[in-house]
């Protein structure tokens, strides 16, 4: 018995000491984890507290929406002003402040229904009501934005209801209200600070209300604790402005901040073989195009075979991969592979530089012709991309000379007119109509022909009333812009995020409009 | 002297508006539509016609530069197509970042050129004069944002002894401040210490080959006291004037630093405003700029007559 008693005590000590030693999962029936160079998971239970630090380059307008100019200004005021819609991460609309809403084809409304059970305040503490919507739609609409022409009025229904009647129907509006058309701030704040001090103080209904604005240097957002959608994680959210990439590269992989979009795919190659980041890409990036001048009746390009022939001369996938080092993606359509608006009928202009030559041929040019590349050379991919692209196009006898420009003058060519080839990057959205919109009504690059059955299409895809309609009219719409071939396409430019991984549940770089999640949080 | 400046005062009225005009004009030269700039990708024909004629753009040429010329004598440089404030006020927030960049490193530059200079000088043709002279040539022809480039990535992210980037004030934070302000102090003075050591080393041995310094010498005076109290002085004339002109210097490096390293100051104000063809702040920075390259040609130009009583102006 003494013996077994001693042999029972021994057990028992070793026990102990085994289950001492071991860890957590030895003590379950889970397998213990295996040991791995990896590091340790993550704990998936958001944590209040931290500033999550965001690259920008530079702003000039983050408080009211119907001055702002830069895409920046939208961005980087989103954490503050918030809009009616929003796109989720397919591209697709879902209401934000709003509720829902609903077309009337015939009586040329479009009704929202507003959050009302939610008690939103603005950060000033007035309340966001269907008067606030109103004001701030008139606002827009008196400014010279184009985006909510067709509104002719807007009527409060109720507290929580809004219509807009239009002048003809245009399902586009309701995109066009996830942009800075839809971002609401605070009528009170305008009407006792006036526009001025609007423009540098944003005051919005958003998770993060704003805290200073030092130029050049950043734009600082705290926690707005009585947001309508929950208590935010972070205590704010700062952008940092950069002007020199390299050096926000360098502070990014010094741990000094969280986020920034990387333009050059060179230098994202080396930020990812750190391991310490994630890639992300947005599906609303940039759509480089070669946009020529057609409307011009003595350009080469006016001639439908000399269109097709420049498409047939760019080796996209070439340009892919060495310039875009596998980030870039080849493209015969806006619309993005995935999106609702993709058309796989479409079949593009795969790279045929024999075929090129015989369409330059038919079109009365054997030896070619001279013409001119204007750009905007806003950083080394683009100058890059424009020498690999004037090789492609000599091969098949069309000489450009690069004619690199200003964004002021980019700008100013694009609305007054060009010679030869425009290199155009089209600021996509998930709806290609938004995109297509300024083409046909011809206020944008106004050297290039716009097809009637271009806009005959636009007009019907415009019109449509149900999802399935607008989605078969804006297919048919891609197709038309193959057909014309009326302009050639360039690799899609998506921008690449670089995104530390202890940034949580943020969309940031994922979300069309750089939208953030207001639950955002930080692991660490 | 009082005529004298009273002259040059009148002078330099009639530089800045020359330099005023001229700066107009160049920035109506360059192409590009400032009202398409500031408006974006996606404005219409409509709002960039009416913001031009908000702007006065769609004026002849020398009716915008008269509103903006009488609008200047009171005072009102108007308001930045960019930032959407008063000129002046933007300004007056970015003028004091550069001006106490400036001054530090015009005094680390003065000091450490006219110090290796006169130990260049007194112990010519040794080592220490051949290391210096050799560091002094490679500065002068080092590139400024190179430079910066380089400090931040050794002393910044490598060895983590420095911020990468940024500016605080002094006033709200003063050690944090003088952390960032320590590679961008150094890099612009760089190029001026290097300047003033070759200037003071040359006019300093020009100086000890004089006679009186060899009747200092034969006197049995010290060397410090040959050196400091009978050959400097004069030796530093030309070295005064150098200094006087290091502020164009520190003007034109302050674009790059400040691109560079981050920092709001007029330097980055001024590329940021010509990139964007932001006239007014272009005009309004240029026309400082002249103003305070005139103020310190001025200084120097007395301060000549301190230094060598026998120069006059009247």
């Amino acid at each position: 018995m003494k013996k077994l008693t001693i042999i029972l005590i021994f057990l028992l000590m070793f026990s102990f000491v085994i289950s001492g030693c071991g860890d957590k999962s030895s003590q379950t029936s889970e397998p213990a984890p295996s040991q791995t160079s990896e590091p340790a998971p993550v704990d998936q239970s958001p944590k209040p507290g931290g500033t999550l630090k965001l690259f920008v380059s530079s702003v000039s307008n983050i408080g009211f929406p119907s001055t702002m100019g830069a895409m920046s200004d939208g961005w980087v005021s989103s954490v503050a002003l918030e809009t009616l819609f929003r796109f989720d991460l397919q591209g697709n609309v879902v209401p934000l402040l709003a509720k829902d809403w609903k077309a009337d084809y015939e009586a040329k409304t479009i009704t929202i229904m507003l959050n009302k059970g939610k008690g939103i305040k603005f950060h000033d503490g007035t309340d966001f009501n269907a008067e606030a919507v109103k004001w701030n739609l008139d606002t827009y609409r008196s400014s010279q934005k184009p985006e909510l022409k067709k509104v002719t009025s807007v009527d409060v229904v109720d507290d929580y209801t809004v219509r807009l009647n239009l002048s003809s129907f245009d399902n586009s509006i309701i995109t066009y209200l996830t942009g800075n058309a839809g971002r609401m701030i605070s009528p009170t704040a305008f009407e006792n600070n006036g526009q001025e001090w609007v423009e540098q103080n944003p005051v919005g209904t958003g998770p993060f209300q704003f805290v200073s604005w030092t130029k050049d240097v950043n734009v600082k957002f705290k926690r707005f604790d009585e947001y309508w959608g929950g208590k935010p994680y972070l205590d704010g959210v700062e952008w940092v402005f950069y002007k020199d990439q390299l050096v926000a590269q360098m502070d990014i992989l010094a741990g000094n901040l969280d986020a920034m979009a990387v333009p050059d795919p060179e230098n994202m190659k080396e930020i990812e073989t750190t391991g310490k980041f994630n890639t992300v890409f947005t599906n609303d990036t940039l759509q480089p195009v070669l946009m020529p001048d057609t409307k011009n009746t003595n350009s080469p390009f006016a001639k439908l075979e000399v269109r097709q022939a420049l498409s047939y001369a760019i080796d996209q996938e070439t340009l892919a991969e060495s310039i875009g080092m596998g980030y870039f993606r080849p493209q015969n359509q806006l619309a993005q592979p995935g999106t609702w608006g993709y058309n796989p009928n479409v079949a593009g202009y795969p790279y045929n530089p024999e075929k090129a030559k015989e369409l330059l041929a038919s079109a009365g040019y054997p030896n070619g012709f001279d013409t001119t590349l204007t750009y905007f050379a806003y950083n080394k991919t683009v100058t890059d991309s424009v020498t690999a692209l004037q090789q492609m196009l000599k091969q098949v006898g069309i000489n450009a000379v690069q004619n690199p420009v200003t964004r002021a003058n980019y700008i100013e060519l694009g609305n007054k007119g060009w010679d030869g080839l425009l290199r155009v990057h089209l600021p996509s959205s998930p709806d290609p109509l938004v995109t297509l919109a300024n083409f046909s009504a011809g206020q944008q690059y106004v050297s290039m022909y716009v097809p009637d059955e271009f806009v005959q299409k636009f007009d019907k895809a415009v019109n449509e009333v149900t999802f399935e309609g607008k989605q078969k009219a804006v297919q048919e719409l891609m197709s038309v812009v193959d057909k014309y071939a009326i302009w050639s396409f360039l690799p899609e430019e998506r921008t690449i995020t670089a995104k530390s991984k202890r940034v949580q549940d943020d969309w940031y770089g994922e979300m069309p409009n750089r939208y953030i999640n207001p639950m955002v949080w930080l692991s660490e | 002297m009082l005529n004298y400046i009273i002259k040059r005062a009148v002078l330099t009225v009639v530089v800045l508006f020359i330099v005023s005009f001229i700066t107009f004009s160049l920035i109506h030269i360059l192409p590009g539509d400032p009202a398409a700039a500031m408006l974006g990708d996606q404005a219409t024909m409509e709002e960039i016609e009416a913001l031009r004629h908000e702007l006065w753009l769609d004026r002849p040429f020398f009716v915008q530069y008269g509103h903006w010329l009488s609008n200047a004598l009171q005072g009102d440089f108007g308001k930045s197509i960019m930032y959407r404030v008063p000129v002046s006020e933007i300004i007056a927030e970015r003028l004091p970042v550069t001006l106490y960049l400036s001054f530090l490193s015009l005094i680390l530059s003065t000091f450490i050129g006219i110090g290796a200079g006169i130990i260049c000088a007194i112990r010519r043709g040794s080592l220490i004069d051949q290391i210096v002279s050799v560091v002094a040539n490679a500065g002068v022809a080092v590139p400024i944002f190179w430079l910066g480039l380089l400090g931040i990535y050794v002393f910044g992210f490598t060895l983590e002894w420095l911020p990468l980037q940024g500016w605080t004030s002094p006033f709200d934070d003063f050690l944090k401040s003088s952390k960032q302000a320590l590679m961008p102090v150094i890099c612009l003075s760089v190029t001026g210490s290097s300047i003033i050591t070759r200037q003071t080393r040359s006019s300093l041995l020009e100086v000890i080959r004089q006679d009186y310094i060899r009747t200092a010498w034969a006197k049995g005076m010290g060397e410090p006291r040959v050196v400091f109290k009978h050959a400097l002085k004069n030796a530093l004339i030309p070295v005064v004037t150098l200094v006087g002109l290091q502020l164009r210097v520190l003007v034109g490096g302050a674009v790059l630093t400040e691109t560079v390293f981050n920092i709001p100051g007029m330097g980055r104000l001024l590329v940021d405003g010509a990139l964007a063809k932001d006239f007014l702040i272009v005009q309004a920075g240029v026309l400082l700029i002249a103003v305070m390259v005139s103020l310190a040609n001025l200084i120097t130009d007395i301060s000549h007559g301190w230094l060598d009583p026998r120069i006059r102006y009247d």
